[in-house]
């Protein structure tokens, strides 16, 4: 008989066998899956006919039904149907006499191994073609078939396949590396999601025990793709949602399929290549390699031990060493003696292989040191002055705005997850001195306590080292240096430039409106600016906000803060806004505050006492509470107007209750009430800032802080 | 011919296989005997290319059998643990077999089935230990390979249905070429049907030889001779294997032909000599003792 008819005979029987594994593939595929593609088509059909949408919008969301929609259905039944049909296909190799049955056969392994393959193929594919045949032909039915989802389905079809292809591989590693149906049931999810948890249960040691700690955005996620073939497979079609729904393709995700079938290939060949070296008398243990049981008890049970000792550690109340090191042992012990239960099935041997016991705790106690006592040296990280090209900073007190979906950098736009890194990307300074002396200082500061810290400024910051090398790290600054250091910074030809997104453009989008905020609240606001106010608005507050220096943001010169939005083009046919909040406007910035005035936006300088009607003046525990002016007709205030215009000279913007920091205890609040609105505004002042003559009368009625 | 050159197999510390030497030849029923754990499954296994052997080779008609799919063809192997389709029947097995075995023949396999009077549509899970290793047999037999190879195949069968397949099996080597090994704890259940025995102990081939010239070349004897002094050449002559004296009377177990021992007895004028048959067993410890072990403790 050739090769070929026994193949087809083959995977002709082999659908008799597991005909239940069509059923349920027929069932989810062509059934459940497009009844509720039909369901929430109906319902958008609805929609479309009374005109709430476009039959374009509705269009668009029937593409996403019939593909990547967020329920994931064709995700979970690509990666069911591969788990299954490869545990069920290879479930022979677990048993002596099914192995002794088969591997009598005048058949090749390699044959046993490609009739699975393509029976389970067929047992996933041809019903999930038919299934999307069905979600076409609902889609013509509502007019909501075109050429897009004709090629969308297509392409959708394709990638579960290949996901399909993916999971059963995985499924079939498991099944080949071990020889046990539990063992491999258990293995198959460990191979598909090992990688991501190491890679994130590093990340969260990291920003347990190193304080520079950076969270890096996009490239560690990609490194945690990488190798975990369960996460690669959610973040595609995470990825390929997010463009469906309109938004940007994220970056690396062409990569991703890329990595999805170079993967799928990989583990084809590295199953094929395990299944000829199989020992058949293997079935029956628990792994069917040796070296592999030690390989996977190292793996798998210092992740889980050093994942316990975290948890402990991070709930417990006083979160020292002890609950850590404790949680570690106890992570040890438990987890070891699972997994040697799952594979011997007998509590007694559970202790007896202590060799790799002690080799096991040893690892995990050695990589819990590791991030624990730094011993490479994480914090301590600190490259010579000649070694570094160039650097950037990013704190939030450098600059205010904030709410950045982009940031503008001579056209360009950086998204990626990570706002700091995002800001810490895209620029850098060739002159970075004053940056390296914080950086120096943060270093310095490392081992600062929690209540140490509360008093510094937190500051992100890059080296970009000569050798191409960058490096990203957090640190904690004396407040002093900061403000010096970024003093300096912004003298700086180009730093405000790099700092503040206004310098900058983005195609497809406008300015559209303007929002102030000052002294008491909002103080005007101005939509959809014409061409010629943009301009005029844009040129003068560049010119005066470039020369913006660091004192004056939280001086007395601050006269409030300016909120721009914007909206575009996403490109796709939809719109887009976000607002950057934050933009300092300065008493001398006349040339802009002129323009804002005649767009309606007016920035007091001073509270006028006629238009307050009470002053409340509270203490920092709300206990003490004075209303300065009368509460009832007919009786007398308890200030002048004098003394209450004087209250109100002292009071800036930055005494706004929302942007005062730091220590506070010496501080009192006071709340301005109006003629017409009733509440104006909260204010936070150090008490020594009030008048004289108020506070003695405050302190003869008994008020203290 | 299945040549086995030198074959070791082990798993993990335990050495099943060591440096086993045989051939099985056409046209033959060679019985492969030896206690619980002595290595005959994972001899058998070996030798269908179930198992590759650490090192050594079995040679199928010349060619290397493991992961060789032509000359598996040509082998059929009956496993002790016999493993059948859920829900199958003799039908549907018979289907499976034949599309594995170019030379299945189903019409055999019917008449066979009728024979035994079985159900080919009934499912094979409802059927006793018994019914089942009928089916494997017939199976094994219809599958009209060139060799079969039977893991204690006839534990389970009762003693009529036990001869009735030894007979079917004698008739397929007296038909075509066709050999079969049997593998069994027990020398009274391989007598009647193996022209070739082998012995195996602790995963070594303890012993390998012909039936019939293991039985021409040593016979008992039973004789009562007067003279005591006759007595004592009489066993100085012969090739005395063993002897017992009960009384008068004596048991000589000797090599050498039926016509040189009774010859030599003759000549010593006794008043009585028989000539006793011997059975396997009795051959086997006698051969065995000579090598030093004790039968007893070789198979049970």
């Amino acid at each position: 008989m050739t090769s070929k008819s026994l193949l087809v005979k083959l995977i002709r029987d082999d659908f008799k066998k597991r005909n239940w594994l069509i059923i349920l593939s027929v069932l989810v595929l062509c059934l459940v899956i497009p009844g509720f593609v039909l369901n929430e088509v109906q319902s958008e059909a609805d929609l479309v006919t009374n005109g709430s949408v476009s039959l374009e919008a509705g269009r668009q969301v029937y593409r996403y039904l019939i593909s990547f929609s967020s329920q994931r259905f064709y995700l979970y039944a690509a990666g069911g149907f591969g788990f299954l049909a490869a545990i069920s296909g290879f479930s022979y190799l677990h048993s002596r006499s099914k192995l002794d049955f088969y591997h009598s056969l005048p058949v090749k392994r390699e044959i046993w191994y490609l009739v699975q393959y393509l029976s389970g193929l067929a047992m996933f594919g041809i019903p999930l073609l038919a299934g999307m045949g069905v979600n076409l032909s609902i889609g013509a039915i509502y007019h909501f078939l075109d050429l897009s989802g004709v090629l969308t389905a297509l392409w959708a079809v394709l990638v579960y396949l290949f996901l399909y292809l993916l999971a059963f591989s995985v499924s079939t590693l498991a099944a080949m590396l071990t020889g046990r149906l539990l063992v491999s049931v258990l293995l198959a999810p460990v191979l598909a999601f090992y990688g991501v948890g190491a890679v994130f249960l590093c990340k969260a040691f990291q920003q347990t025990f190193f304080s520079t700690y950076f969270e890096l955005g996009s490239s560690e996620i990609n490194l945690a793709v990488c190798f975990s073939p369960g996460y690669l497979a959610i973040q595609y079609v995470e990825g390929m949602q997010q463009m469906l729904r309109g938004g940007d393709a994220p970056d690396f995700l062409w990569v991703y399929f890329l990595a999805i079938v170079a993967e799928t290939l990989l583990f084809i060949f590295l199953g094929l290549g395990l299944y000829r070296r199989r020992k058949t008398e293997a079935a029956g243990n628990p792994v069917v390699f040796p070296r592999v049981t030690a390989v996977l008890k190292l793996f798998v049970v210092t992740l889980a031990a050093l994942g316990a000792g975290l948890y402990i550690k991070k709930f417990s109340y006083t979160q020292s060493d002890l609950w850590f090191f404790g949680g570690l042992a106890l992570g040890v012990v438990v987890a070891y003696a699972l997994l040697e239960f799952v594979f011997q099935g007998d509590l007694r041997a559970v202790w007896k292989p202590r060799g790799q016991f002690a080799a096991v705790a040893v690892l995990s106690f050695a990589i819990a040191c590791l991030f624990r006592f730094d011993w490479f040296g994480y914090d301590s990280y600190f490259p010579a002055i000649e070694q570094v090209d160039s650097m950037s900073v990013q704190s939030s007190r450098m600059s205010e705005v904030y709410n950045q979906t982009y940031l503008y950098s001579d056209n360009t736009s950086i998204a990626t997850s990570s706002q700091e890194q995002m800001i810490l990307d895209s620029y850098q300074m060739n002159e970075f001195e004053p940056i390296y002396a914080m950086a120096e200082n943060g270093v310095g500061n490392v081992h600062g306590s929690l209540e140490e810290n509360l008093e510094k400024t937190q500051v992100s910051v890059k080296f970009n080292l000569k050798n191409g090398n960058q490096v990203y790290r957090s640190y904690y600054v004396d407040n002093g240096l900061f403000g010096e250091k970024t003093e300096e910074l912004f003298e700086m030809d180009g730093f405000v430039e790099v700092l503040y997104p206004i310098f900058g453009e983005k195609e497809g989008e406008s300015l559209v409106s303007l929002e102030g905020s000052g002294l008491l609240g909002e103080a005007g606001y101005h939509e959809l600016l014409s061409d010629a106010e943009k301009e005029e608005f844009l040129s003068c507050y560049r010119e005066e906000l470039s020369t913006l220096r660091y004192s004056e943001i939280h001086s007395s010169d601050l006269l409030g803060s300016l909120t721009l939005t914007y909206e575009g083009e996403d490109g796709k046919g939809g719109y887009y806004g976000h607002s950057d909040v934050g933009y300092p406007i300065l008493k001398r910035f006349t040339k802009t505050i002129a323009v804002l005035e005649k767009l309606g936006i007016v920035f007091p300088e001073q509270i006028d006492a006629e238009d307050v009607t009470d002053i409340v003046i509270m203490d920092g525990y709300g206990e003490n509470e004075i209303h300065l002016m009368a509460q009832e007709a007919g009786k007398p205030d308890l200030v002048t107007e004098q003394e209450k215009q004087e209250l109100l000279d002292i009071l800036e913007y930055q005494d706004n209750v929302s942007l005062v920091m730091g220590d506070t205890s010496s501080h009192v609040y006071l709340t301005l009430y109006g003629k017409e609105n009733g509440y104006l505004q909260d204010f936070c002042i150090e008490y020594a800032r009030i008048p004289a003559e108020i506070r003695t009368f405050l302190e003869e009625r008994g008020f203290s802080i | 011919m299945i040549e086995i050159n030198g074959v070791n197999k082990s798993f993990q510390d335990v050495k099943a296989l060591d440096n086993v030497i045989a051939a099985i030849r056409e046209n033959s029923i060679f019985g492969l005997v030896g206690t619980n754990g002595a290595g005959k499954s994972t001899l058998l296994r070996t030798m269908c290319g179930v198992l590759q052997p650490d090192s050594g080779m079995v040679m199928v008609d010349g060619e290397n059998i493991y992961e060789n799919p032509r000359m598996k063809e040509r082998v059929c192997f009956l496993s002790d643990g016999a493993y059948f389709f859920p829900g199958a029947t003799a039908e549907t097995m018979a289907d499976y077999y034949g599309m594995m075995y170019p030379k299945f023949d189903k019409i055999r396999f019917y008449d066979l089935i009728n024979q035994f009077r079985l159900r080919p549509d009934r499912k094979i899970s409802t059927l006793s230990k018994g019914m089942k290793r009928q089916v494997l047999i017939l199976l094994g037999i219809s599958s009209g390979t060139k060799y079969l190879l039977c893991d204690e195949t006839f534990d389970g069968l009762d003693p009529v249905m036990r001869q009735a397949m030894k007979s079917i099996l004698a008739a397929e080597t007296g038909s075509r070429e066709f050999a079969a090994v049997i593998a069994s704890h027990s020398l009274r259940e391989l007598e009647d049907i193996c022209d070739h025995i082998g012995l195996l102990h602790q995963g070594g081939i303890l012993l390998s030889k012909d039936l019939e010239d293991m039985k021409f070349h040593i016979h008992k004897v039973q004789c009562v001779i007067q003279n005591g002094e006759m007595e004592r050449e009489l066993l100085s002559e012969l090739n005395v294997v063993r002897y017992e004296k009960r009384g008068s009377l004596l048991t000589i177990v000797a090599r050498g032909t039926r016509q040189e021992i009774l010859m030599s007895i003759e000549r010593k004028r006794p008043i009585f000599s028989e000539v006793i048959p011997l059975t396997l067993e009795e051959i086997f410890i006698s051969e065995t003792e000579v090598a030093g072990y004790d039968i007893k403790e070789l198979i049970g």
